[in-house]
């Protein structure tokens, strides 16, 4: 009986001298599965629900394309769709005519950039726009286009302007789909500067 | 604390790890947007606030309105209107259809449709119904729009045709998005109430225009004054309790005007590509008129 305080006194001494640290202690394996799934579950719930970080998807829709698909009058006619984008974006350079500017901005009617068999290299221009010396027609140009591929955000617009400039003022080219366009603005997705005239020539004039 | 580097990199990774989430992903998302041509209205959207409307949004700040009133329309969820826009040749199949899609209508009423399109056919379905009645008038001849259509308890109180997405902000610094809604939303107030002298009562006092208003008043963007050889043109109507003294008037300060200003200048009225629906001009006078007006 009269030991026992005595070692409680013992005891505490030593507690208090331990010095407090980290120690290699073995973590449960749970918790690493409780972790884990946590990280799958918020990473699953972004797939779904942050629209792929796009910044044209907002709740409720989940994708671009779910945005792009209910856009309202799609059944428009995309040469009088066009004629408005062309009007409020084209026309202060390219003119009404579609005649340009001499020495400033290049002709698109007659322009054998415009008249051929595809729209693939017009919709990379108006993406990322052009920069530095091209021939238009045996003639040569030497000017900058800026890139219009966020003021034109949906591919259906984008479509419609380019069919528009490739069927007016007396122009013949084939109509560009809203899928084209997509295809293209896709692959020059991430470009971010203009092309050169070289750059262009280089790639086909139908989209591939 | 015999692991400190073990600790400061935990914590580190801790703080980049929401730093990239709640910082950098947002403005890799939403940063470096620019203004952007809306085809329903026929110009680049948004457009920069004019200078007295510009002032008004710190006058809105310093009053403290974003307290009480929020500027974000929200939508939850979206549907369609099936409209026959054109009904082609092939008549017979085409109200056959239109029975089909709807119904409740009957032989007569779907061939009175049929003969008056474009006509809407049905209202608010979703989207796998709206496509398979697209669908189905495909190879008739006669053409078929799905309208879509915002919903959500926001639009349906009538504070906005559509919900806020980050474009709409573009030109606000300090974004003034608010986060207590005692009073209503704001972020379409210039299109729901479109004259200026109601809003120089309402700041005045709310209950010359709103009975039971919870709103404080704010008399001090007001002044007081001695009617002088004419009244002020710009002196607010007051009667009742609320009219000042005799030989007195009540005229808005260059505050009061700027905050209208720019009260005015909110505007959700239209679709942009984000927030889609389909856009019917159903105030087009009004607004073409505010907008001269701050223009001048």
């Amino acid at each position: 009986m009269s030991t026992k305080p005595k070692k409680t006194v013992h005891k505490k001494k030593h507690a208090e001298d331990r010095e407090p640290g980290v120690h290699k202690d073995p973590v449960p394996v749970l918790l690493f599965v409780i972790t884990l799934l946590l990280a799958f579950w918020g990473m699953m719930y972004l797939h779904t629900n942050a629209g792929g970080f796009n910044r044209y998807v907002y709740g409720p829709f989940s994708s671009y394309d779910m945005v792009s698909n209910v856009q309202p009058g799609s059944s428009d006619d995309p040469m009088k769709k066009g004629a408005d984008i062309y009007k409020s974006i084209c026309l202060p350079c390219h003119q009404a005519s579609g005649m340009g500017a001499p020495g400033q901005f290049p002709p698109l009617i007659g322009s054998d950039w415009v008249n051929v068999e595809g729209p693939n290299r017009m919709l990379r221009i108006v993406l990322n726009g052009l920069n530095g010396p091209i021939e238009v027609n045996g003639e040569s140009w030497s000017g900058a286009m800026p890139g219009f591929g966020d003021l034109i955000a949906s591919d259906e617009d984008l479509a419609a302007v380019i069919t528009y400039v490739r069927n007016s003022w007396g122009n013949e080219g084939s109509a560009c789909t809203p899928e084209e366009a997509a295809a293209v603005r896709a692959d020059s997705g991430d470009r971010g500067r203009p092309w050169t005239g070289p750059e262009l020539m280089a790639l086909p004039v139908e989209v591939q | 604390m015999n692991q400190g580097p073990l600790l400061f990199l935990g914590v580190l990774c801790a703080m980049a790890a929401s730093w990239m989430g709640f910082v950098l992903m947002p403005q890799v998302q939403l940063g470096n947007q620019s203004t952007r041509h809306v085809k329903e209205i026929g110009r680049h959207y948004p457009a920069e606030r004019g200078g007295l409307a510009d002032k008004g949004h710190d006058v809105y700040r310093a009053a403290g309105c974003a307290a009480c009133h929020t500027q974000q329309v929200r939508q939850t969820g979206f549907n369609f209107d099936i409209v026959l826009t054109d009904a082609g040749d092939f008549t017979d199949l085409v109200i056959s259809l239109v029975k089909e899609s709807n119904s409740s209508f009957s032989d007569q009423q779907a061939a009175d449709i049929v003969a008056n399109a474009p006509r809407t056919i049905l209202e608010a379905v979703n989207q796998s119904v709206a496509n398979s009645i697209v669908r189905s008038f495909k190879d008739s001849g006669a053409k078929v729009a799905a309208n879509i259509r915002p919903t959500g308890p926001d639009i349906d109180r009538g504070w906005g045709p559509r919900q806020t997405v980050g474009l709409d902000y573009l030109f606000d610094e300090p974004i003034l998005l608010g986060n207590q809604r005692i009073g209503p939303d704001l972020a379409n107030v210039g299109s729901r109430l479109t004259d200026r002298e109601w809003h120089f009562l309402h700041l005045y006092h709310p209950h010359t225009v709103v009975g039971k208003s919870m709103m404080p008043a704010y008399p001090y963007l007001f002044e007081t004054q001695i009617i002088g050889d004419d009244p002020s043109s710009d002196a607010l109507p007051l009667a009742g309790e609320f009219a000042p003294e005799e030989g007195t008037e009540v005229v808005p300060t260059a505050e009061a005007n700027v905050l209208v200003d720019y009260l005015l200048s909110l505007r959700i009225s239209h679709p942009v590509f984000e927030a889609p629906y389909l856009f019917t001009q159903a105030e087009p006078s009004e607004n073409n008129n505010s907008e001269t007006e701050q223009a001048e």
